[in-house]
């Protein structure tokens, strides 16, 4: 193998590696709509999904998600177990607190090249959300052993104190549909994935891990329409400010009925100094979604984007990425999942990627899951591609 | 002449004659039906239920169409046992009753499909208050099939309004159904 070859292999691996072992902010479950919330609201925070759960949404994670080892559904209360800390922390309803943490297995096993593997912190982070009448105020803080630099509040190459969001808002109506915020946010695109390594959320930088962005945005939730529009003024966390991007992102989703959504994102940003490539980027993105549930057993996501840069001295570049996904659930509290996903960034000569993910995630207890991924993928570059086999398996705890 | 004029006025009469006759058939035997309610919570939050049990009684002067609420459901059994124990209060009110005046309904004869208003009682835990349905019925081979749709609020009702942890369903329901009933 030549050595511009071998550079682009490694570069391949190593991406994946980055974006395996980083941490993630997994606080949201798309596939709730099968239950016939085709929004977010009523358990999250965060008009858009993810943030601190409301009160109802705890009751929803043991009612609707967690295992069941007696006859037949819940028709109990939800337990003391679903409150904060197991409930062993009451708060007023103002205040809506929690934390998460994930503790994971990895092994990566590149074709050719002997495997490796590693115990890793996945996440660990606390946060809190206050509503005072219609004012609200939100923010996350917890520690990155290794990645999410672009949260980072303090500056080391590792062990670093982070905060994915934080921000100010204020509900608009006494109905709690409009939401206007202000500070570092999650950018509004697609469908918000646990899965934040899937390449639809990595090539459109609009992952729930640390990709969030400072802005102002405003949210709607209405029956059938929901969506957010947000204006990007950069993340604060990278500097100096030649790296800050700058623009739009915003996604529209309609649910003709209550098991089905169909949605539409745009995106544009321009850093002076993109962070991954160095130079002036524009960056576009456009896509579209779908969540359905055609029973409840059976959820399938999917999204397709294209993404489109126009970058200083390397010209112009076309690109997408996109995945569909099953979600069955057999039994409640587990899930197997099967996911496809297909990328191509527009590099010169740059072959497609595909990729394969065999899922299971158990809700076995309280406020705990297990999360296995297995996970195939042939990642395209100009030389061809390279396959590569990875096993991650996670507990996941939150308060 | 004189002979087609007593033809025409004989169709005419046989015409009258049908549409009374279907106006006045007896309708019975209720099938394929499907009730559902939607209410809405906050921020867009919506909540429907759906049951597929409903009988019709002609009585003669008034048609009543008699759901019983047992078997309603909203798909999470936590949130049906609440609906139907808590706020329903089913075993006490185990059904709603919709009454209509024979007289105000008008029924197709023919391939004509039916849409109108008519007044109608509504009678739901406990409470008999009127509403307007807006109807839709037409001819199925030798059955009809009827759909309507009314709007209530449920504190009319004296239904309690529901809320849950901080979650409040707002009053106002849209109700909904459909059926098929024999004419005869």
């Amino acid at each position: 193998m030549s050595p511009p070859r071998v550079l682009l292999w490694a570069l391949s691996v190593l991406g994946l590696l980055a974006s395996l072992l980083s941490s993630r902010d997994a606080r949201a479950y798309t596939w709730m709509i099968r239950h016939g919330y085709s929004g977010c609201v009523p358990c999250h925070t965060d008009p858009s999904g993810g943030g601190p759960l409301t009160p109802y949404g705890r009751a929803q994670g043991e009612i609707l998600m967690q295992s069941r080892y007696d006859q037949g559904p819940q028709e109990e209360e939800a337990s003391p177990l679903a409150g904060l800390a197991w409930g062993q922390i009451q708060t007023s309803d103002a205040l809506r607190l929690g934390g998460d943490f994930r503790e994971a297995f990895f092994s990566l096993k590149p074709d050719g090249v002997p495997g490796t593997s590693q115990w890793i912190t996945m996440q660990a982070d606390l946060f809190g959300d206050v509503k005072v009448g219609r004012f609200r105020a939100e923010g996350t803080i917890g520690y990155a052993a290794n990645g999410d630099l672009t949260a980072a509040l303090t500056n080391s190459p590792s062990g670093n104190v982070i905060s994915r969001d934080h921000w100010l808002g204020y509900e608009l109506d006494e109905d709690g549909s409009w939401l206007l915020r202000a500070g570092r946010i999650a950018v509004p695109f697609g469908i918000r994935n646990i899965e934040h390594n899937l390449w639809a959320r990595s090539l459109t930088r609009t992952d729930i891990d640390a990709t969030q962005q400072y802005g102002v945005a405003l949210s709607v939730n209405k029956e059938h329409v929901r969506g957010e529009l947000m204006g990007i003024v950069g993340n604060f966390e990278v500097h100096p400010d030649d790296f800050r991007e700058r623009g739009y992102s915003g996604f529209v989703e309609y649910a003709p009925e209550k098991t089905l959504a169909v949605g539409a994102s745009s995106l544009f940003t321009r850093a002076t100094r993109d962070l991954y490539v160095g130079f002036t980027d524009y960056r576009y993105a456009n896509g579209a979604f779908l969540r359905y549930a055609p029973i409840e057993q059976v959820v399938i996501l999917a999204e397709m984007d294209s993404v489109y840069q126009s970058i200083t001295w390397h010209g112009h570049r076309g690109g997408y990425a996109g995945f569909v996904q099953a979600d069955v659930e057999p039994a409640q509290g587990v899930h197997v999942m099967l996911t496809g996903e297909t990328q191509n960034t527009g590099a010169k000569d740059e072959q497609s990627s595909y990729g394969a993910w065999l899922s299971v995630v158990w809700f076995f207890w309280s406020h705990t899951d297990l999360r296995v991924d297995n996970v195939y993928q042939s990642i395209g570059n100009p030389a061809g591609s390279t396959s590569v086999l990875s096993l991650l398996a996670q507990l996941h705890v939150y308060l | 002449m004189q002979s087609r004029k007593h033809l025409w006025m004989a169709a005419a009469t046989c015409g009258m004659v049908s549409v009374s006759a279907m106006a006045r058939a007896t309708l019975s035997a209720a099938s394929d039906s499907h009730v559902g309610f939607v209410a809405s919570g906050p921020a867009g939050m919506s909540i429907e239920g759906t049951t597929s049990d409903l009988s019709l009684a002609d009585q003669g002067d008034n048609v009543v169409i008699t759901v019983p609420l047992a078997n309603l459901t909203t798909g999470i059994s936590l949130r049906d046992r609440h609906m139907k124990d808590k706020y329903l209060e089913v075993q006490k009110y185990p059904a709603a009753t919709l009454t209509v005046a024979r007289a105000a309904l008008k029924l197709p004869s023919g391939g004509d499909k039916i849409e109108a208003d008519v007044p109608s009682t509504l009678s739901l835990h406990g409470q008999s208050r009127p509403v307007v349905v807006r109807y839709e019925v037409k001819k199925d081979g030798a059955s009809l099939s009827a759909r309507g749709k009314f709007h209530v609020n449920m504190q009319d009702f004296g239904i309690t309004v529901p809320t849950y942890l901080g979650i409040t369903v707002k009053p106002d329901v849209d109700v909904n159904a459909n059926f098929r009933v024999a004419g005869n």
